[in-house]
Protein backbone atom coordinates (compact mmCIF):
# COMPACT_ATOMS: atom_id res chain seq x y z
CA UNK A 1 0.00 0.00 0.00
CA UNK A 2 1.25 3.45 -1.11
CA UNK A 3 0.88 6.30 2.04
CA UNK A 4 0.55 9.59 0.46
CA UNK A 5 1.89 12.29 2.71
CA UNK A 6 -0.15 15.39 2.20
CA UNK A 7 1.39 17.78 -0.01
CA UNK A 8 3.03 20.87 2.15
CA UNK A 9 1.91 24.59 1.46
CA UNK A 10 4.26 27.91 1.65
CA UNK A 11 2.81 30.49 4.58
CA UNK A 12 0.95 32.59 1.82
CA UNK A 13 -0.48 29.74 0.17
CA UNK A 14 -0.96 28.94 -3.35
CA UNK A 15 -3.14 30.96 -6.69
CA UNK A 16 -5.48 28.33 -8.09
CA UNK A 17 -7.79 28.43 -11.04
CA UNK A 18 -11.29 27.08 -11.29
CA UNK A 19 -12.01 24.48 -13.61
CA UNK A 20 -15.89 24.20 -14.86
CA UNK A 21 -16.31 19.96 -14.68
CA UNK A 22 -20.27 20.30 -15.45
CA UNK A 23 -22.89 22.77 -14.82
CA UNK A 24 -25.25 22.99 -12.20
CA UNK A 25 -27.36 25.79 -10.26
CA UNK A 26 -27.87 25.81 -6.65
CA UNK A 27 -31.38 26.23 -4.84
CA UNK A 28 -32.19 29.10 -2.74
CA UNK A 29 -34.42 26.71 -0.43
CA UNK A 30 -32.12 24.87 1.79
CA UNK A 31 -28.26 26.16 3.00
CA UNK A 32 -27.00 29.24 3.58
CA UNK A 33 -24.32 31.44 2.47
CA UNK A 34 -21.63 31.54 5.04
CA UNK A 35 -21.82 35.39 4.98
CA UNK A 36 -25.72 34.74 5.97
CA UNK A 37 -25.03 33.21 8.97
CA UNK A 38 -26.64 34.47 12.12
CA UNK A 39 -24.52 34.95 14.94
CA UNK A 40 -25.45 31.80 16.96
CA UNK A 41 -24.99 29.88 13.95
CA UNK A 42 -21.49 31.54 13.90
CA UNK A 43 -20.84 30.38 17.36
CA UNK A 44 -21.38 27.13 16.75
CA UNK A 45 -18.56 26.48 14.31
CA UNK A 46 -16.07 29.69 13.43
CA UNK A 47 -12.58 30.73 13.93
CA UNK A 48 -10.72 33.72 16.44
CA UNK A 49 -7.85 34.87 15.32
CA UNK A 50 -6.39 36.02 19.01
CA UNK A 51 -3.57 38.18 19.90
CA UNK A 52 -2.00 36.19 22.42
CA UNK A 53 -0.22 38.02 25.09
CA UNK A 54 3.22 36.73 26.24
CA UNK A 55 3.10 34.81 29.31
CA UNK A 56 -0.49 32.82 29.39
CA UNK A 57 0.07 29.21 27.39
CA UNK A 58 -2.50 28.41 24.38
CA UNK A 59 -4.16 26.64 26.36
CA UNK A 60 -5.49 28.75 29.10
CA UNK A 61 -6.02 30.90 26.25
CA UNK A 62 -8.07 28.77 24.84
CA UNK A 63 -10.32 28.09 27.76
CA UNK A 64 -10.52 31.81 28.22
CA UNK A 65 -12.09 31.92 24.95
CA UNK A 66 -14.37 29.27 25.99
CA UNK A 67 -15.16 30.80 29.05
CA UNK A 68 -16.25 34.43 27.18
CA UNK A 69 -18.13 32.89 24.16
CA UNK A 70 -19.82 29.88 26.73
CA UNK A 71 -19.23 27.35 24.21
CA UNK A 72 -18.32 23.62 24.55
CA UNK A 73 -15.71 23.37 22.63
CA UNK A 74 -12.35 25.39 21.64
CA UNK A 75 -9.19 24.12 20.21
CA UNK A 76 -5.64 25.99 19.01
CA UNK A 77 -3.32 25.51 16.68
CA UNK A 78 -0.54 27.52 18.14
CA UNK A 79 3.13 27.49 18.38
CA UNK A 80 5.17 24.71 20.33
CA UNK A 81 6.74 27.25 22.63
CA UNK A 82 5.03 27.78 25.90
CA UNK A 83 5.21 31.00 26.70
CA UNK A 84 5.98 33.64 23.45
CA UNK A 85 3.54 35.49 21.07
CA UNK A 86 0.90 33.50 19.05
CA UNK A 87 -1.69 34.59 16.69
CA UNK B 1 -8.51 29.56 18.17
CA UNK B 2 -11.26 27.04 16.90
CA UNK B 3 -14.74 27.38 18.18
CA UNK B 4 -16.76 24.49 18.09
CA UNK B 5 -17.09 22.55 14.98
CA UNK B 6 -14.10 24.54 13.54
CA UNK B 7 -12.16 22.55 16.11
CA UNK B 8 -12.23 19.62 13.31
CA UNK B 9 -9.99 21.52 10.91
CA UNK B 10 -7.73 22.06 13.10
CA UNK B 11 -5.43 19.38 11.64
CA UNK B 12 -5.64 20.72 8.40
CA UNK B 13 -4.13 23.89 9.28
CA UNK B 14 -0.81 21.43 10.14
CA UNK B 15 -0.41 21.42 6.16
CA UNK B 16 0.27 24.97 5.82
CA UNK B 17 3.82 27.19 6.26
CA UNK B 18 4.10 29.66 9.37
CA UNK B 19 5.53 32.88 9.32
CA UNK B 20 7.29 34.78 12.02
CA UNK B 21 9.48 37.48 13.45
CA UNK B 22 11.91 37.22 15.43
CA UNK B 23 14.70 38.87 17.60
CA UNK B 24 17.88 36.87 17.69
CA UNK B 25 20.67 37.47 20.15
CA UNK B 26 24.26 36.66 18.91
CA UNK B 27 26.61 35.99 21.65
CA UNK B 28 29.65 37.97 19.77
CA UNK B 29 30.03 40.76 17.68
CA UNK B 30 29.16 38.88 13.67
CA UNK B 31 29.43 41.32 10.48
CA UNK B 32 26.25 41.61 8.76
CA UNK B 33 27.16 40.52 5.77
CA UNK B 34 28.05 36.87 7.11
CA UNK B 35 24.99 36.76 9.32
CA UNK B 36 23.29 37.30 6.15
CA UNK B 37 25.30 34.66 4.08
CA UNK B 38 24.70 32.18 7.13
CA UNK B 39 21.15 32.83 6.86
CA UNK B 40 21.00 31.99 3.44
CA UNK B 41 22.12 28.52 4.11
CA UNK B 42 19.04 27.96 6.12
CA UNK B 43 16.56 28.37 3.53
CA UNK B 44 15.34 25.37 2.31
CA UNK B 45 15.33 21.58 3.75
CA UNK B 46 17.11 21.78 7.27
CA UNK B 47 17.61 18.97 10.00
CA UNK B 48 16.38 19.86 13.30
CA UNK B 49 16.81 18.49 16.40
CA UNK B 50 14.24 19.40 18.88
CA UNK B 51 15.43 21.21 22.10
CA UNK B 52 15.35 20.17 25.21
CA UNK B 53 12.17 21.90 26.39
CA UNK B 54 9.85 21.20 23.83
CA UNK B 55 6.43 19.70 22.86
CA UNK B 56 7.46 16.70 21.17
CA UNK B 57 9.76 13.68 21.11
CA UNK B 58 13.09 14.72 20.57
CA UNK B 59 14.48 12.79 17.11
CA UNK B 60 16.21 14.47 14.22
CA UNK B 61 13.58 15.97 12.13
CA UNK B 62 13.53 17.54 8.42
CA UNK B 63 11.57 20.60 8.31
CA UNK B 64 11.38 23.16 5.45
CA UNK B 65 12.55 26.75 5.55
CA UNK B 66 10.26 28.86 2.70
CA UNK B 67 12.48 31.91 3.66
CA UNK B 68 14.46 33.87 5.82
CA UNK B 69 15.16 37.56 5.99
CA UNK B 70 17.52 39.89 7.85
CA UNK B 71 15.48 42.73 8.46
CA UNK B 72 17.39 44.61 10.68
CA UNK B 73 20.92 44.63 12.52
CA UNK B 74 21.55 46.18 16.05
CA UNK B 75 24.67 45.34 17.32
CA UNK B 76 24.29 41.82 18.56
CA UNK B 77 20.44 41.87 18.18
CA UNK B 78 19.09 40.55 14.40
CA UNK B 79 15.82 41.06 13.39
CA UNK B 80 14.38 37.98 11.23
CA UNK B 81 11.95 37.04 9.20
CA UNK B 82 11.11 33.29 8.89
CA UNK B 83 8.69 31.55 7.06
CA UNK B 84 8.87 27.87 7.54
CA UNK B 85 6.89 24.63 8.15
CA UNK B 86 4.51 23.37 10.61
CA UNK B 87 6.42 22.14 13.55
CA UNK B 88 9.69 23.92 13.07
CA UNK B 89 11.50 25.65 16.21
CA UNK B 90 12.59 28.84 16.03
CA UNK B 91 14.42 28.59 19.22
CA UNK B 92 16.29 25.85 17.79
CA UNK B 93 17.02 27.59 14.72
CA UNK B 94 18.74 30.67 16.10
CA UNK B 95 20.90 28.53 17.91
CA UNK B 96 21.80 26.48 14.98
CA UNK B 97 23.08 29.56 12.92
CA UNK B 98 24.73 30.90 15.91
CA UNK B 99 26.54 27.76 16.11
CA UNK B 100 27.41 28.72 12.54
CA UNK B 101 28.47 31.61 12.87
CA UNK B 102 30.71 29.87 15.47
CA UNK B 103 29.71 32.74 18.35
CA UNK B 104 26.83 31.19 19.46
CA UNK B 105 23.24 32.72 19.72
CA UNK B 106 19.75 31.93 21.31
CA UNK B 107 16.51 33.65 20.68
CA UNK B 108 14.92 36.90 22.76
CA UNK B 109 11.42 37.10 21.55
CA UNK B 110 9.49 35.61 19.19
CA UNK B 111 5.89 36.37 17.22
CA UNK B 112 3.97 34.31 14.80
CA UNK B 113 2.68 36.76 12.71
CA UNK B 114 1.07 34.10 9.47
CA UNK B 115 -0.70 30.97 10.01
CA UNK B 116 -2.24 30.41 6.58
CA UNK B 117 -5.17 32.55 6.49
CA UNK B 118 -4.68 33.87 9.49
CA UNK B 119 -2.37 37.21 9.71
CA UNK B 120 -1.88 39.71 11.75
CA UNK B 121 -4.29 42.20 9.77
CA UNK B 122 -7.66 40.36 11.70
CA UNK B 123 -6.23 39.61 14.77
CA UNK B 124 -8.05 40.11 17.96
CA UNK B 125 -7.35 40.41 21.49
CA UNK B 126 -8.62 38.60 24.37
CA UNK B 127 -10.24 42.35 25.57
CA UNK B 128 -11.86 43.31 22.24
CA UNK B 129 -13.25 39.65 21.62
CA UNK B 130 -14.79 40.16 25.02
CA UNK B 131 -15.95 43.65 24.67
CA UNK B 132 -17.60 42.59 21.09
CA UNK B 133 -19.53 39.34 22.79
CA UNK B 134 -20.97 41.54 25.96
CA UNK B 135 -21.98 43.94 22.88
CA UNK B 136 -24.07 41.65 21.30
CA UNK B 137 -25.45 40.00 24.27
CA UNK B 138 -26.78 42.98 26.17
CA UNK B 139 -27.04 45.45 23.30
CA UNK B 140 -28.22 43.74 20.69
CA UNK B 141 -25.14 44.98 18.44
CA UNK B 142 -23.94 42.32 16.08
CA UNK B 143 -21.20 44.79 14.11
CA UNK B 144 -18.17 44.00 16.59
CA UNK B 145 -18.97 40.17 16.87
CA UNK B 146 -19.27 39.73 13.27
CA UNK B 147 -15.51 41.06 12.59
CA UNK B 148 -14.43 38.78 15.16
CA UNK B 149 -15.94 35.42 14.44
CA UNK B 150 -14.80 34.09 11.00
CA UNK B 151 -16.50 31.71 9.59
CA UNK B 152 -15.72 28.11 9.08
CA UNK B 153 -14.88 28.67 5.75
CA UNK B 154 -11.45 31.06 6.80
CA UNK B 155 -10.06 27.98 7.96
CA UNK B 156 -10.02 25.80 4.76
CA UNK B 157 -8.40 28.56 2.48
CA UNK B 158 -5.34 26.99 1.72
CA UNK B 159 -7.11 23.85 0.93
CA UNK B 160 -7.67 22.73 -2.83
CA UNK B 161 -11.53 23.39 -3.11
CA UNK B 162 -14.22 20.84 -4.83
CA UNK B 163 -17.64 22.34 -5.55
CA UNK B 164 -20.66 19.64 -5.74
CA UNK B 165 -24.13 19.76 -6.60
CA UNK B 166 -27.03 20.35 -3.67
CA UNK B 167 -28.03 16.82 -4.61
CA UNK B 168 -24.53 15.28 -3.38
CA UNK B 169 -24.13 17.41 -0.57
CA UNK B 170 -26.26 15.46 1.86
CA UNK B 171 -25.19 12.28 0.91
CA UNK B 172 -21.59 13.48 2.17
CA UNK B 173 -22.90 14.82 5.47
CA UNK B 174 -24.04 10.71 5.74
CA UNK B 175 -20.22 9.69 4.65
CA UNK B 176 -20.39 8.87 1.39
CA UNK B 177 -16.93 9.61 -0.92
CA UNK B 178 -17.43 12.10 -3.62
CA UNK B 179 -18.38 10.49 -6.76
CA UNK B 180 -17.59 12.27 -10.43
CA UNK B 181 -20.83 13.07 -11.18
CA UNK B 182 -21.20 15.05 -8.21
CA UNK B 183 -18.47 17.62 -8.67
CA UNK B 184 -19.29 20.78 -10.61
CA UNK B 185 -16.26 22.88 -10.17
CA UNK B 186 -12.52 22.01 -8.71
CA UNK B 187 -9.66 23.92 -8.30
CA UNK B 188 -6.88 22.79 -10.22
CA UNK B 189 -3.49 20.97 -9.36
CA UNK B 190 -4.70 18.51 -7.69
CA UNK B 191 -3.14 15.69 -7.02
CA UNK B 192 -3.80 12.08 -5.51
CA UNK B 193 -3.39 12.08 -1.62
CA UNK B 194 -3.79 16.04 -1.27
CA UNK B 195 -5.85 17.30 1.91
CA UNK B 196 -9.16 19.10 0.43
CA UNK B 197 -11.96 20.54 1.17
CA UNK B 198 -15.77 19.84 -0.02
CA UNK B 199 -17.93 23.20 -0.74
CA UNK B 200 -21.43 23.51 -1.50
CA UNK B 201 -22.18 25.69 -4.97
CA UNK B 202 -23.07 28.42 -1.80
CA UNK B 203 -19.58 27.97 -0.37
CA UNK B 204 -20.11 26.27 2.73
CA UNK B 205 -18.20 23.51 3.65
CA UNK B 206 -19.60 20.21 3.62
CA UNK B 207 -16.58 18.20 4.63
CA UNK B 208 -12.71 17.53 4.20
CA UNK B 209 -11.30 14.73 2.28
CA UNK B 210 -8.44 13.07 0.50
CA UNK B 211 -8.07 13.32 -3.06
CA UNK B 212 -8.20 10.00 -5.17
CA UNK B 213 -7.77 11.12 -8.63
CA UNK B 214 -5.77 13.57 -10.14
CA UNK B 215 -6.97 16.96 -11.64
CA UNK B 216 -6.22 15.46 -15.24
CA UNK B 217 -8.37 11.87 -14.55
CA UNK B 218 -10.85 13.96 -12.70
CA UNK B 219 -11.32 16.21 -15.71
CA UNK B 220 -11.37 12.84 -17.94
CA UNK B 221 -13.56 10.12 -16.14
CA UNK B 222 -17.51 9.79 -16.11
CA UNK B 223 -17.69 7.87 -12.68
CA UNK B 224 -15.61 6.80 -9.63
CA UNK B 225 -14.74 7.88 -6.31
CA UNK B 226 -12.41 11.83 -6.92
CA UNK B 227 -12.57 12.53 -3.14
CA UNK B 228 -12.64 10.09 -0.20
CA UNK B 229 -14.26 11.88 2.71
CA UNK B 230 -12.20 11.69 6.15
CA UNK B 231 -14.21 14.52 8.53
CA UNK B 232 -17.67 15.43 7.57
CA UNK B 233 -18.62 19.23 8.92
CA UNK B 234 -21.55 19.63 7.66
CA UNK B 235 -25.19 18.30 10.11
CA UNK B 236 -26.86 15.97 8.20
CA UNK B 237 -30.22 17.29 6.71
CA UNK B 238 -29.13 20.89 5.61
CA UNK B 239 -29.51 19.88 1.85
CA UNK B 240 -32.31 17.05 1.01
CA UNK B 241 -31.84 13.69 0.85
CA UNK B 242 -31.94 12.87 -2.57
CA UNK B 243 -30.03 9.15 -3.11
CA UNK B 244 -32.69 5.79 -2.27
CA UNK B 245 -31.96 3.75 0.25
CA UNK B 246 -31.87 -0.18 -1.15
CA UNK B 247 -34.92 -0.90 0.81
CA UNK B 248 -36.77 2.30 -0.88
CA UNK B 249 -35.81 0.79 -4.23
CA UNK B 250 -37.30 -2.29 -3.63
Amino acid sequence: MVIHVPKLIPPGGVKRKVVVKSEDETSEEYGKRPSERSVEELLDGCFVNIDKPAGPTSHEVSSWVRRILGCSKTGHAGTLEPFLFRF
Amino acid sequence: MAVGSATKLIHALHIIGKEYICVMRLHGDVETERIQEVCREFIGLIYQRPPIRSSVKRRLRVRQVYYLDVLEVERRNVLLRIGCESGTYIRKLCHDIGEVLGCGAHMRELRRTRSGPFTEENMVTLHDLKDAYVFWKEEGDETYIRRVLLPLEAGVQHLPKFFVRDSAVDAICHGADLAIPGIVRIEDGIERGDIVAILTLKGELVALGIASMNMEEIVREKRGVAVKTTRVIMSEGTYPKLWKSKKEKL
